[in-house]
């Protein structure tokens, strides 16, 4: 059915509020992308066929939801109105789980989040650290939401921002209201979201567009993916107000540029825009208000470089996606050079709740530089990992020790990485900063896209840097000569480093090709590529000179620069490292002293890891 | 006519159009800029980064490309400071590396000061092409037989014809060799030699390619320079042409490459 | 870059084209498709695109060799993506690529001669947090560790010798 005035939300959402009555329980399974990898899957086809087999289908709601967040311990089933989380769900948990939590309303805390270091069990999904430390706004749903459904969404309030914004709000009067947010982009810049919007305003044309980049190619950060695949709807909203306050209403128009390899973004995405297109909240006269706007998706051809403006907009035209001089911002000219006002996933995000609750609002949390909440996801060497969202005022120490819980295993926590390959690694020194764009920038690193790598003592700094050197390389279009040169000049130099052939005059080689790329550079890609070299030589100096005079990797990564041996004082015998070595490299007798023949090593690590005893040396 | 503006380079108050090009500001006022991937008749590519300058208001300043930087009222550029000369060496320098036997390259850095390069080649002997994109633009702004294109990106991108076959659009015009400052541009040699297989009246004038001279057969072996037909439609196409552009502006006249 | 042997016809591409409006600003899409229909592009299939399009061969080049996502030669029937994000690098995600290389004698990039796997690596699944992360056949396996991803590769193994 078509909507044709806002108050008719309110009927979809009592309609299906009503339809919701029949059901006792709802049982949320998390259907993200992790908990996808981790078989959520095959537990959702168990949880049917014991539902039907129990005859409870019409007393309890089963939705598969996008991401809920506590991604180490997929696969998530969440039981509400109980409030239970259960991890790590196996299908053969679901006969107990039905039974005794769904039918006689027992927790099983077997099944619960227990915290690996004192053992306490929570058997209150809202209890958990993990999540009460959180201030969720953005994702606040996203546990409880089934995103293909558009009545679930107007339920709890969805498309309400857009009702107030054509029907309450004049075009200038959004832009205010977003500027005197403070909004900045989420997509790396952080570039005032109000400015840009103001800009595009002003713009002279009759076609403008309005484009949401959803080309998260940053490794490490995958809390737009999950936005698209959780709350779909949010950032259709956030777009259509967008548009209604530049003025990208048809003739012109929207896009959203997603990524490829985000099968599930894409389809959960797709879905939304048809079911709203059907709910008469895209197309011709939205909710009678007279403003006509669609959104076309367009699926990225795999490129990183993408989700810098202009070449997204380049391959929005079916060109390869080069960047070209942004002497004339996107938003004077753009797609079509016409008038294009760009922002990411978790920018438009944050537009409704503006819109809905106003800019003061908005305010109460975050800095006044950086106000509001961002989402980081919290992954690599850190206990609990997912999708986190906190003011921007919080500590990097808070989210990586508080939330995160630490390095696991007892290990030492040694870097974290923030802003992926524009990004810069930060030393435990530097945890009691500040998680906002300007702090982060200063320390020599950036925010980003949000995603926070954490790195414990076995990961080797430089074998960083060249990871992210190489990933730019990779992703590098080619065009101009300081990019395309200067990585392949400095993955070369890194690689030298890592395999002990390298001279401490690299080192000012390095820095001078990272200062001629920082001013040379054609695009923000190669001139933010320089990074994750230049702030890991100033943290980490020691460990570079480690590796080019010591011939040592400190982390015990670099292959060239380590050789196994077994600590006989450690040893006990107990074979683990032969069982697990793949080229029988290790040798033994049973409790005796063990011994590693090093013609046979490749190096695979596999013995470190399996012992228990520390008594593999590196 | 468009607005006047007043700008500073190298702390000359000079005036200029509004938006017009810095390098063409430059080159009237006798600034030297110099440039490795810039024409005239192309449009600014802006990727050899040789001409970068730095462009500041007040305290804030940023290094701009000047082939297609826009200038604007009262911006003050800087073509030769300490901080533009090392970041234009580098850009040399990194050129020099990828191509350290093209003669052009060699001549072009020595020029500026740059006589070795700290950076390996990525093949044995050197590229052949700095990817200075002036024969792809020529082939497709101002010749329009779009027979040349890029592939691949990073490291691997290079010009080459379109899926690396035989390109049925070429004219033989010969103007991305006289562009190219390399020796990689050696297409329209082989169309010619193509041409010069063929026989009797399927040997058409490299001119009847161009759409100027219809039907026109070849009874001078494409020994053009010396064709009385070349000289006719110098005459009739007037230096416009593309053909002419490249030879009168990049070499001497005589068949190109 | 070896055009594998298949058969073209124009009314399949044309389909595809159509599809898209025979739009040119549809380009990488329509690729898409026609990859999804072939396995790989074609060059045929790319030249009937350009000229039912009106866009140019050069430029049709250009992007079916600038983005990731397409690839000249057609994959393995059982096509494994390695993630060699950040978060799977520091989780040793290249000791389960090159767990991988060793137990199908190949490198990253390149199909088994019986056609049976192809392997390659990605930037990032969006996956990090259940890293290091395999994609097999657009299934997705997580927390791989090289006795795990053995483990799967034998179980593929077994599979396609029984289908085959």
């Amino acid at each position: 059915m078509k909507l044709t005035s806002p108050t008719q939300l309110d009927q979809v959402a009592r309609d299906f509020r009503a339809s919701l009555e029949g059901y006792k329980t709802t049982i949320s399974l998390c259907g993200g992308t992790n908990c996808t990898a981790c078989g959520c899957n095959e537990v959702l086809e168990v949880l049917k066929t014991e539902l039907e087999a129990r005859n409870l289908t019409y007393t309890v709601r089963l939705i598969v939801t996008g991401c809920q967040g506590l991604c180490s311990e997929a696969p998530l089933i969440s039981i509400n109105p109980d409030d239970v989380l259960y991890c790590n769900v196996e299908p053969g948990w679901i006969k107990r789980i039905v039974s005794d939590t769904v039918i006689e309303g027992k927790t099983i805390p077997d099944y619960c989040f227990t915290d690996p270091v004192n053992g306490t069990t929570y058997e209150k999904f809202s209890e958990i650290p993990f999540f009460s430390d959180q201030t969720r706004v953005l994702l606040a749903n996203s546990p409880h939401i089934d995103p293909s459904d558009i009545r679930d969404y107007i339920s709890v309030g969805g498309y309400r921002a857009l009702a107030k914004a054509l029907f309450e709000m004049e075009p200038g009067e959004i832009v205010d209201e977003i500027s005197a947010s403070g909004l900045r982009g989420r997509g790396g810049g952080g570039f005032p979201t109000g400015r840009k919007w103001a800009s595009g305003a002003k713009a002279p044309g009759d076609h403008k567009w309005v484009i949401c980049n959803a080309d998260e190619g940053n490794p490490g950060a995958y809390m737009d993916g999950s936005l698209l695949e959780s709350n779909p709807h949010l950032i259709i909203e956030g777009m259509i107000i967008g548009a209604k306050a530049v003025g990208a209403g048809a003739p012109g128009g929207g896009y959203i540029y997603v990524r490829n390899e985000y099968p599930l973004a894409l389809s959960r995405i797709s879905e939304a825009i048809n079911e709203a297109r059907r709910w008469g909240l895209l197309g011709n006269d939205i909710l009678g208000s007279g403003l006509s706007f669609d959104i076309r998706i367009n699926r990225g051809g795999g490129a990183f470089v993408c989700g810098e403006s202009t070449a997204l907009m380049a391959s929005l035209e079916g060109k390869p996606g080069e960047p070209r001089p942004k002497y004339v911002h996107t938003v004077e000219k753009g797609y079509h050079n016409e008038p294009s006002v760009l922002n990411n996933v978790e920018t438009w995000a944050n537009v409704p709740g503006i819109i809905l609750d106003g800019a003061q609002k908005y305010r109460e949390h975050g800095t006044d530089a950086s106000p509001g909440t961002k989402i980081f996801s919290l992954v690599g060497k850190v206990r609990h990992t997912g999708l986190v969202e906190i003011p921007m005022d919080r500590s990097v120490r808070s989210l990586v020790e508080g939330i995160g819980g630490g390095a696991p295993e007892g290990k030492k926590l040694k870097a974290v990485q923030t802003g992926g390959p524009s990004g810069g690694c930060l030393p435990v020194s530097q945890l009691d900063l500040q998680l906002d764009f300007d702090v982060l920038n200063e320390a020599g690193s950036m925010m980003g896209a949000g995603g926070i790598i954490v790195m414990d003592e076995d990961t080797c700094m430089v074998d960083i840097a060249l990871h992210f050197i190489r990933f730019n390389t990779d992703e590098s279009c080619g065009k101009c000569t300081p990019c395309r040169e200067g990585l392949q000049e400095m993955e070369r130099v890194l690689t030298h480093i890592t395999e002990g052939k390298a001279e401490m005059d690299d080192l000012g080689h390095l820095e001078e090709l990272g200062q001629w790329m920082i001013g040379g550079c054609l695009c923000a890609l190669g001139a933010t590529a320089p990074h994750p070299v230049l702030s890991t030589i100033k943290y980490f100096r020691d460990e570079y000179e480690t590796h080019i005079k010591g011939h040592k990797c400190p982390g015990g990564v670099c292959r060239e620069l380590i050789e196994y041996s077994v600590i006989e004082a450690n040893c006990t015998g107990c074979g683990d490292c032969v069982t697990v070595c793949p080229t029988g490299a290790v040798s033994g007798l049973p409790d005796k002293v063990h011994k590693i023949d090093m013609l046979l090593c490749t190096k695979c690590d596999e013995c470190y890891k399996a012992c228990k005893f520390e008594a593999i040396g590196k | 006519m468009a607005d006047r503006i007043e700008i500073t380079i190298n702390e000359w108050r000079v005036k200029a159009d509004n938006r017009e090009p810095l390098i063409n500001v430059c080159r009237r006022e006798g600034i030297d800029v110099p440039t490795l991937c810039h024409h005239d008749r192309i449009k600014p590519y802006g990727v050899c980064r040789v001409c970068m300058v730095k462009v500041s208001w007040g305290r804030k300043s940023k290094y701009v490309t000047a082939c297609n930087y826009p200038v604007e009222n009262d911006d003050v550029i800087d073509t030769e400071s300490r901080d533009v000369m090392s970041l234009r060496k580098m850009s040399i320098e990194a050129l020099l590396g990828r191509c350290p036997n093209e003669q052009e390259i060699v001549k072009f850095a020595a020029s500026h000061g740059v006589t070795s390069s700290r950076f390996p080649p990525h093949k044995p002997g050197g590229d052949d092409c700095i990817l200075c994109g002036l024969c792809v633009g020529v082939c497709n702004e101002v010749v329009g037989a779009k027979a040349l294109g890029f592939m691949e990106r990073g490291p691997e991108r290079e010009v080459v014809t379109p899926f690396m076959e035989f390109p049925e659009s070429c004219i033989a015009c010969g103007a991305c060799s006289a562009l190219c400052p390399t020796t990689k541009m050696t297409m329209e040699h082989q169309k010619t030699e193509i041409l010069k297989s063929r026989h009797g009246d399927i040997r058409p004038c490299r001119y009847a390619l161009m759409g100027l001279y219809p039907g026109g057969i070849c009874a001078n072996n494409y020994r053009c320079h010396a064709c009385d037909v070349d000289q006719k439609y110098r005459e009739i196409a007037g230096d416009e042409h593309p053909i002419f552009i490249a030879r009168t502006e990049i070499t001497d006249g005589g068949e190109a490459a | 870059m070896i055009d594998a042997v298949v058969k073209i016809d124009a009314a399949s591409v044309d389909r595809l084209i159509d599809a898209s409006e025979a739009d040119p600003e549809a380009l990488i899409g329509i690729l898409q498709d026609v990859q999804k229909e072939w396995g790989f592009l074609p060059i045929p299939a790319l030249k009937r695109v350009s000229e039912r399009l009106g866009v140019p061969y050069n430029r049709v080049w250009a992007v079916a060799t600038f983005y990731e996502a397409f690839t000249f030669q057609p994959h393995g029937r059982t096509h494994i993506m390695v993630c060699t994000g950040t978060t799977c690098h520091v989780n040793d995600g290249l000791q389960v690529l090159k767990a991988i290389e060793d137990e199908l004698i190949i490198e990253c990039g390149q199909s088994t001669p019986d056609g049976k796997f192809s392997l390659e690596k990605v930037h990032c699944l969006g996956a990090c947090g259940v890293g290091p992360m395999v994609v097999v056949n657009d299934q997705y396996h997580g927390h791989m560790t090289r006795a795990k991803v053995i483990k799967l590769l034998d179980e593929l193994k077994s599979r396609t010798e029984v289908e085959t």
